[in-house]
């Protein structure tokens, strides 16, 4: 029992130790700024990032099991993502950045269905924020890869813990993101008279999202495609 | 207006290129394409080995070297603290230094066959061009904070590779 406990630690860490590796930290940056559009309301924010480390935990549980199952070859599915997701990842990046900032503008019209389409996208920005969550689990790169794959796999076979350790490794890894929104919470207080006195506020804070999303989505393109 | 306009053209123009190079990137390898595809791998900054197999059977033993496209900080330096490490063997001439990109569809067989999911070291015996026997070194990545404590675990491993 008391090893199962240190192997739970254990994972944990691990989570940890990815989300604070450097090759992360772009994504990092981006789900940062993306839970945090709505810190006029902090409820959403915190709701956001819990919901962005669920996504985290959801990928890995998943992978996790599969792995540890032997449904999938470990080394296959490790190359397959990293050879394909991230190549991919930036671009989607780009269009989200370009959506926040209203460079890519939504159908306007009073038509029933346009209406449910865009109530729909409004009611994606939670969901949004999950999706980014598994987006961000499986984008592996040789230090993640290593962590998951090379550690965390074998300590999960090793206590037959299909679900629960990828799990926990999953909030390891969406903590950072977790604490920031939660420190921009705080933090918010401290500035609470911009939030009260100015109007554009939310327009400015999202702003600030579609810019960094824009930003990191241009940076991971350009190290994915052109400069690999 | 108009400045947003272009911007968004721009970006979505970046956007198409990327996702087309992305696609030609993944896609299979045919022909000519194949050929530009060895072609364009031989001048890359990765300088991966084209033909790994003939590589691999020029010498009875070698340590490859298994690297992403995208070269990390801490991939680098198992790269380089690893080629240090074996040097004296290296030029002895008792073992054979190479370096392969696991991404790409061309080492997929060694890939699956030494089971290489991320930056790391393969310690390969060949015979009559055939692998006869590997170790992977994945624990490379416990061993990179100290190069002295590196150093130790690659000639310990290469140690008990060549004597078992």
């Amino acid at each position: 029992m008391n090893g199962y406990w240190i192997a739970a630690g254990s994972a944990l860490w691990l989570g940890i130790l990815t989300s604070i590796s450097p090759c992360p930290l772009a994504t990092n940056i981006a789900a940062v700024s993306y839970v945090s559009r709505n810190l006029g309301q902090s409820w959403k924010t915190v709701v956001s990032s819990l919901l962005y480390t669920f996504g985290r935990v959801l990928a890995y549980t998943v992978l996790g099991t599969l792995v540890v199952a032997s449904l999938l070859s470990a080394p296959g599915l490790a190359v397959g993502l990293q050879k394909y997701l991230n190549l991919f990842l930036g671009p989607l990046l780009i269009l989200v950045g370009m959506i926040l900032l209203g460079l890519i503008e939504l159908p306007t019209g009073s038509g029933q269905g346009i209406q449910r389409l865009r109530e729909k996208f409004e009611k994606l920005g939670f969901v949004g924020s999950a999706l980014l969550g598994i987006l961000f689990a499986l984008s592996f790169c040789p230090v993640s890869a290593a962590l998951f794959f090379g550690s965390l796999i074998p300590l999960a076979v090793k206590n037959d813990s299909s679900a629960f350790l990828p799990a926990l490794y999953g909030v390891g890894t969406g903590l950072p993101v977790l604490v920031f929104a939660i420190l921009l919470v705080f933090g918010k207080q401290s500035f609470s008279a911009f939030f009260t006195k100015v109007t554009h506020a939310e327009t400015w804070l999202r702003r600030i999202t579609g810019g960094s999303i824009l930003a990191v989505g241009i940076y991971i393109t350009i190290q994915q495609v052109y400069l690999s | 207006m108009k400045t947003k306009s272009l911007v968004s053209l721009l970006l979505l123009a970046f956007v198409a290129v990327s996702i087309a190079m992305a696609i030609r990137k993944v896609g299979p390898s045919t022909g000519s394409g194949s050929a530009e595809a060895v072609s364009a791998q031989t001048t890359t900054a990765a300088a991966t080995p084209v033909g790994l197999q003939s590589k691999l059977a020029e010498s009875s033993f070698n340590a490859v070297y298994f690297h992403a496209p995208h070269r990390c900080p801490t991939c680098r330096k198992i790269e380089s603290f690893s080629q240090e490490a074996l040097t004296p063997e290296i030029e002895a001439g008792e073992l054979a230094w190479q370096i392969a990109d696991y991404t790409s569809d061309e080492n997929s067989s060694f890939v699956d066959q030494f089971k290489v999911f991320t930056s790391t070291v393969v310690l390969v015996e060949m015979k009559d061009g055939e692998v006869v026997r590997w170790k992977n070194l994945e624990e490379v990545w416990n061993h990179t904070s100290d190069q002295a404590d590196f150093t130790a675990f690659i000639n310990e491993a290469w140690s008990e590779f060549k004597t078992s």
